[in-house]
């Protein structure tokens, strides 16, 4: 498949059609208006769209009977000709897809109403419309092949050989201002520091204990607290360098923290080849905008693994400890340590003798000083957790209790990524700052506190366990079937500590190509922060897409894309 | 950056991959041009079909060609570039180079990464939807090409450090066993019958290792069946003689090995094989001696696989130091080593890598 699309856009045809390609007729402004107003009309009353109802709103937009006979929703002849090479100039002149796009009723990202761009956004709707379905097409391929050469990619392994994949990229950046964005990195700076200065009392003082801002049990009963590093204390007193929170946004626009992922957090290297294609392959797009540069990501972790060394070298080793290439997250493995100019190396390449760690080269053994890790507390070290890990090395956690290397992020931050411990982060953020927080928690019940009332309303929540990641162990109480439901509450009330409930956000859309048109998808951000010298928000983030209509989930696990994301870097005059 | 990130440690598991990087491309190309001149030269003989059984000869040992396939030029060709059972088929070759390139992909530039990645999938199509067959030169062109742009692209983008040793080390080494093994399958049916020199297979056998040019440039001469044997196995010059491709391969390994220590690891096996072609009287090159020769050559070639990978890989094996007799001074504020690692590091089979002491840095 991807051997196809190699040839399609290298072939002198493809590239002869660009250049003799007609100036585009399109579609009348009023004429693309009336046929979004016909799509639209059907949810106009609806109101308020709780997502169960949205997937049928949103199905009404793909499918044929909701786009009327208008000619650009002709879409099914349009999408097979494209697929074949035949080289149709009058359909590949036909009109950008975004001409059509129709916000549901949701906040969205890049329209206040149908047809109407955000004022940050008008400059990109401009130039997208610039862009004929035939040249979006065609530069959604080279897109594609660029990811592919560099491989950007993870593998599926069903025969022998593995099939590789890339992870859905879609072209239509999502834009930030600056003025929401400082909102966004004043709130993360300071709940990053809180959450810091959360797991240095956890593993001392235990004072936010002591002072009855949070249960004994409920930290005690988290899966990720490692009573043994009680006392442990960690260069600079920096537990969590590298935190990828998840931010959404609900209906009214208002964001909130879904996540804190303090235990190793993926995805920056997509953020960064998301970036680096987009250059390549849609340059005109930046060029009316001031967008702020994320290429310093790599320099700035070095620095902060580098602040965080142990005291006795200058010039520290530094090693991103690696599962190998079987792991999903290896290709962004692979771009940070070389971006670094570190080594990757695997718990093969280590050996730990008299509590120094080292690593095999051909020159014999070299001290390694911190260990950036992308790996599990549990397979770290054999001798400390699991015993059957052959992904870490023996002795590594017994090295760096005694202060021979650093790892980051440091052995047991996990706790404070128990989603029962999320309830109460704002708690927290107060209790150590004295502040309240910036940026509000989606607002979270119990299984042990609230259990009859998340009963009740079990068909309205999202349920999630504790402490699983990607996706699992969620269930959407508006979109779940009876039996899902009815498994859900026997959960809760089997093991109510390890079960919460969140009301169903109405995620805000964006503008995303799916199915050969621009319809809403729903989004989330991803911000990285490096916690060093001092707290660093890199401008950007991961925003991810969930690409099936209706869809609230947007992990790359399960059928998410994800989109480049434009910090702006000066002002931009209208409504956010 | 500073000096030292840079320095030049080479984890082991890298070095290993990269040295066997070097070799599978080399194989690969080596394969497809194996394959091209067979199948043109097979065109101009009578007999064109028993000529196949040769081509499946030439392949390496460890690949069984099925019972039940004919041997002809579409099914031995199928056997060669893709049949799964063949280590050797061109695929196969690829895919583990790519393997392989993936698991250091921190360690090699990204350009060099986009082209073997870029080249397996290429390859891998052209198999896929069966463009290898109907445009078989073509593709076999394209690997031979994919396999140049790697080491030239790695020459152009990679620091001339050890990583860059270790992928022409692989190179030369493949490269000179190839050209010996060739040797050892051709040399026998260089001259007809009637003591005439067999020039078609001359030509095929200089074209398999692309010498027929070089060959000609060198000699000016008719073509003559011992000639072809000195050049392929002694000439200084030619880039694919068993001559230099060992003796570049020796000069690899010696950059490897620490001072003090030349002489004494896998440098001297590859010198020592060097020396004995290089030296190797003209009477041992021809008639029945000749297959003897080759047969020892290939041994002791083997000997130095074994002594490289001793030295510089040892995935499975404990860890060890490489000698440094001459201690500097610095050396004793290294930390006191414990018991228990220096019986780790021991490794007591290899002169030169008796002495056990972490290198720190």
């Amino acid at each position: 498949m991807s051997g196809n699309r190699r040839a399609d856009s290298s072939s002198p045809r493809a590239s002869e059609r660009r250049l003799s390609r007609r100036t585009p007729d399109r579609i009348p402004p009023e004429r693309a208006r009336r046929a979004i107003d016909r799509a639209w009309e059907p949810e106009l009353d609806s109101g308020y769209l709780h997502s169960g109802r949205t997937a049928a709103g949103l199905r009404l937009l793909s499918s044929d009977g909701g786009r009327g006979s208008s000619p650009i929703y002709n879409r099914p002849a349009m999408v097979e000709r494209l697929g074949s090479t035949a080289a149709d100039s009058a359909l590949s002149d036909a009109p950008s897809p975004i001409a059509a796009y129709a916000p549901v009723a949701f906040y969205d990202e890049g329209f206040s109403s149908p047809g109407v761009p955000r004022a940050h956004y008008r400059a990109l709707v401009r130039a997208l419309a610039d862009l004929s379905m035939g040249e979006f097409a065609d530069r959604r391929s080279r897109l594609e092949l660029a990811f592919m050469n560099q491989g950007v990619t993870f593998t599926v392994y069903r025969d022998e050989a593995g099939i590789e994949r890339i992870f859905p990229f879609d072209p239509i950046p999502r834009i930030v201002t600056r003025r929401k964005w400082e909102g966004i990195e004043a709130g993360l700076r300071q709940r990053i520091w809180a959450l810091n200065a959360f797991i240095d009392d956890i593993y001392h003082g235990q004072r936010i204990i002591a002072e009855g801002v949070i249960p004994a049990e409920l930290i005690l009963s988290a899966r990720f607290y490692r009573p043994e590093f009680m006392g442990f204390t960690v260069p600079r007193g920096i537990y969590i360098h590298v935190v990828g929170s998840d931010l959404v946004r609900d209906e009214r626009g208002d964001i909130f923290v879904l996540e804190d992922n303090l235990r190793s957090p993926s995805g920056v290297s997509y953020l960064l080849a998301n970036r680096q294609v987009m250059k390549w392959v849609f340059p005109g797009l930046f060029s009316a905008y001031n967008v702020r540069p994320v290429e310093f990501y790599p320099q700035d972790l070095l620095r902060v693994l580098r602040h965080v060394a142990p005291g006795h070298s200058d010039e520290p080793t530094i090693g991103l400890l690696t599962p190998g290439i079987y792991n999903s997250a290896y290709f962004e493995h692979t771009y940070l340590a070389k971006a670094m100019g570190i080594e990757l190396v695997e718990g093969q390449d280590l050996i730990v003798d008299d509590a120094i760690v080292y690593m095999r080269t051909t020159r014999g053994l070299r001290r390694v000083d911190v260990i950036y890790r992308r790996i599990d507390d549990d397979f770290l070290d054999p001798l400390a957790f699991r015993p059957d890990s052959l992904l870490g090395a023996a002795g590594l956690v017994n090295a760096a209790r005694r202060g021979n290397v650093t790892i980051a992020n440091s052995i047991g931050v996990g706790v404070a990524d128990d989603k029962a411990v999320y309830a109460y982060v704002p708690r927290i953020v107060k209790f150590y700052t004295g502040e309240d927080p910036i940026l509000p928690n989606v607002p979270t019940y119990l299984g042990e506190e609230d259990l009859p009332y998340i009963l009740e309303h079990l068909d309205e929540l999202v349920i999630k366990t504790t402490n699983d990641s990607g996706g699992y162990g969620l269930v959407i109480g508006p979109h779940a079937t009876r039996a899902e439901l009815e498994d859900a509450r026997d959960r809760l009330v089997a093991d109510p500590r390890n079960h919460i409930a969140q009301p169903t956000l109405a995620l805000s859309t964006h503008p995303t190509f799916a199915e050969d048109a621009v319809v809403p998808r729903h989004v989330d951000l991803r911000p990285y922060i490096l916690y060093g010298d001092q707290i660093r928000v890199l401008p950007g983030g991961l925003t991810r897409v969930a690409l099936q209509a209706g869809s609230l989930i947007v992990n790359s696990s399960q059928g998410g894309g994800s989109k480049d994301t434009w910090v702006l870097g000066s002002d931009f005059a209208g409504d956010e | 950056m500073p000096a030292t990130n840079s320095a030049p440690a080479l984890l082991s598991r890298v070095a290993d991959a990269l040295y066997w990087i070097g070799r599978y491309l080399e194989r690969a190309e080596h394969v497809a041009r194996l394959l091209d001149v067979h199948s043109t030269m097979v065109l101009d003989l009578p007999d064109g079909s028993a000529e196949w059984r040769e081509m499946v000869a030439l392949c390496r040992d460890d690949a069984e060609y099925p019972a039940n396939w004919p041997v002809d030029a579409q099914w031995v060709s199928r056997f060669v570039v893709h049949y799964p059972g063949n280590g050797s088929a061109i695929l196969a070759c690829l895919t583990v180079a790519r393997e392989n390139a993936r698991a250091v992909r921190g360690a090699i530039s990204s350009e060099l990464w986009e082209q073997v990645n870029a080249l397996y999938r290429a390859v891998r199509h052209d198999v896929e939807t069966g463009a290898w067959q109907t445009h078989s030169h073509a593709f076999l062109q394209s690997v031979k090409q994919g396999a140049h742009l790697f080491h030239g692209i790695a020459d152009e983008t990679m620091l001339h450090d050890e990583g860059g040793t270790f992928i022409r080390l692989g190179k030369t080494l493949e490269r000179g066993i190839n050209t010996i093994r060739l040797l050892d399958t051709k040399a026998t049916r260089l001259t007809l019958e009637n003591g005439e020199p067999d020039l078609l297979r001359c030509a095929s056998l200089l074209k398999m290792c692309s010498g027929f040019e070089a060959y000609r440039r060198y000699y000016a001469s008719p073509i003559e069946p011992a000639r072809v044997i000195e050049f392929l196995l002694q000439n200084a010059t030619f880039p694919r003689s068993a001559l230099w491709c060992i003796g570049r391969a020796a000069e690899e390994a010696r950059g490897l090995v620490r001072e003090g220590a030349a002489g004494r690891g896998p440098d001297r096996t590859l010198a020592s094989v060097r020396a004995l072609i290089e030296f190797a009287p003209p009477e041992d090159l021809a008639g029945d001696r000749l297959r003897g020769f080759l047969e020892t050559a290939r041994t002791r070639a083997w000997e130095a696989e074994r002594a490289l990978a001793h030295t510089f890989f040892l995935r499975d094996e404990r860890p060890r130091v490489l000698a440094r007799p001459s201690f500097a001074p610095q050396q004793q504020q290294q930390q006191q080593q414990s018991p228990a690692l220096t019986g780790l590091l021991q490794t007591p089979t290899s002169p030169s890598i008796r002495r056990s002491r972490p290198a720190v840095r």
